[in-house]
This record gives structure tokens, sequence and C-alpha cells, in this order.
């Protein structure tokens, strides 16, 4: 069943990030209908794996927003390289101008998080089974990001770098 | 019971959710906010902002004034800006803290169903009893280990 629904969804992705799926009208036009469009059909050709094209229908986004077009620049670049996504509901929670957080969603802050997931920078498993990375930036700061069920669904910084123990254990 | 500080009161929360965990602990949405919310003695919440979250929604229980998330506002708070709390304010900060959360996290279902059971209405109690009790074992817990 599983498999099934896998499949459908391919499909659907894949059919999505075929050209002749595009509408004229929706090629480099105003408005947010055009961009929403354009920004689902990127989506869904990071989904197939379709880079190159997923790179085609950003050129389309002429009206869009530079740091949004930096953004999805990185999405492509961070799925080309087999970086760990994030959970799309996590990232409002994961940006936000509050302590230890990121404020803003840019292409540069969603990079420093997803390059800390790699191995070299695996801390451990924490009770509750999120797998913790860390890693000490130049500043002195320290990235720390969780990641379960392959995706990212926390991630923020320390000003001061915490030990790998304070990592993973908490109040008890 | 005694007043807490929003110390104390924070690690009463702490404890509450342990408590909820230890029931069913599979990891899932309300592990990841367990895992966010655990506070580690003289370094503070694992995801920072959960502290200052809390504060927010502790001030916003005695003075009706929320300091609003993702304005960077929240970081000038501190615990010393909040008087001590009785139970019952906590209970309710708690609750709202947890809302909030889940608001922010497109309301995942496992953390919606705690908050329907512990819905509290002043004079009737918790939506389901076990909650009242379960947080006053977490407070007495909290005041004994003081």
């Amino acid at each position: 069943m599983r498999n099934g629904m896998s499949v459908v969804l391919m499909a659907v992705a894949m059919a999505a990030c075929h050209p002749r799926y595009v509408p004229l009208d929706e090629r480099g036009v105003g408005g947010s209908g055009g961009l929403d469009s354009i920004r689902a059909r990127v989506l869904a050709c990071i989904a197939a794996r379709d880079y190159d094209q997923a790179r085609e229908y950003l050129k389309l986004a002429a009206n869009m927003a530079e740091d949004e077009q930096a953004r999805f620049e990185q999405m492509i670049s961070a799925a080309e390289r087999g970086l760990v996504p994030f959970l799309e509901k996590a990232l409002p929670h994961i940006f936000k101008a509050d302590p230890g957080h990121f404020a803003e969603d840019t292409a540069e802050a969603r990079e420093l998080i997803q390059t800390t997931v790699t191995e070299a920078n695996f801390v451990g498993v924490s009770s509750r089974g999120n797998l913790v990375y860390a890693r000490l930036l130049e500043t002195g700061k320290q990235i720390w990001v969780w990641v379960r069920e392959g995706t990212i669904r926390e991630g923020g910084y320390n000003d001061q770098p915490w030990s790998v123990e304070s990592l993973l254990r908490g109040s008890r | 019971m005694n007043l807490m500080d929003p110390r104390q009161a924070y690690l009463a929360v702490v404890a509450f959710l342990d408590c909820h965990w230890e029931q069913h602990p599979v990891p899932g949405d309300f592990g990841d906010f367990c895992d966010m919310c655990d506070y580690v003695p003289g370094l503070g919440t694992r995801d920072p902002a959960m502290w200052t979250d809390w504060l927010a929604w502790a001030k916003k229980v005695q003075t009706g004034e929320l300091v609003p998330r993702n304005t960077g506002r929240r970081g000038a708070l501190t615990a010393e800006m909040i008087q001590p709390l009785d139970p019952e304010q906590a209970y309710l900060a708690m609750f709202a803290f947890i809302e909030e959360y889940w608001n922010v996290v497109s309301r995942p279902a496992e953390i919606g169903d705690l908050l329907g059971r512990m819905r509290y209405t002043p004079g009737a109690g918790t939506a389901d009893p076990e909650m009242w009790k379960r947080w006053l074992a977490a407070v007495e817990k909290v005041q004994a280990d003081r």
C-alpha cells in the first residue's frame, strides 16, 4: 500500500516537472498565482530529483524576491548534494527572532544548519529519539541540529558551546 | 503548596512533560517538544528559546501582557522580572506555553490530544482529572527537591 502510494506520488511529481505541463500563460508573468505555481513546480522537481528542470522553472520566476530566489537555489543545491531536508512544518519554529535561533529563513542560515548534518558532526541520539549533530564555527558559536525520520526537526546555535553530554542529556 | 519562582515552576513543567512521555515513550512530535524543553542545570533549556517562551507566558498570566514571539523582544526577559507563581498560575502558563508551540508547528495531533486533556476550567479543574493530579505531583517533586 505504502509502495503504491509512493509510486503515485512520484508520478505526480514527475508529471508536474514535465515541460508540457507548463501553461504558457504562467511563464514569467507577474502576480502571486504565477509565482505560487512556479514554487510548487520547483518543489515537485526537487522531490523528483530533476534539478536541471527545477533551475529552469526558477529562471521563470523573474518577479520573485531575491532572498526567496536564493533560498530556492540553496534548496536545489542542498538536495543535489544529498543534504538532509527540513521538515516543512518545523520551519516557523527553527527560523525566528528568539534566543538561540536564526532570525530569518535565509539561504545562508539553511546552509549552516544543513551542512552540520554530517557523520563527522554526529553527537549521538537524544533520549527521545532525535539524532543530534553539532559543530563549532570560527566565530565560537556552536550550531546544533536534530534529525528524525530523515528530516531536520530543530536547529539553532549556542553562543557558548555545550559539551557532548549536555547536548544529549536533559533534566532527567 | 508554596509559591514557586519561575525556574522552579519551569522544572515542574519539565517533570509534568516527562511523566506524560514515560506513559508512551515513542519518538514523535511530543518527544521533540520534550527534547526542546529539557533543562540542563547551569546552562538552561536545550532549545534556548524555550526558556524565554516560558517566561513570556508566566508574565502573561501574571500581568496580562504578552511579549510576542519572533520579535527579538523575548530575549530580554529574565526570571527576575517574574513574580513567584502559585500552582494554578504555573499550570495556566504551562498550558499556554505548550499551546503556542503547537500552533507554530502546524498543530500536531499528538500535542493537540494532550492539550485537550489538559484544558483547565477554574472551579471545575482539568478536562482529564488525571492531568491535574500529575501536575500537583510534579510541583510536589520540585518543591521536595528544593
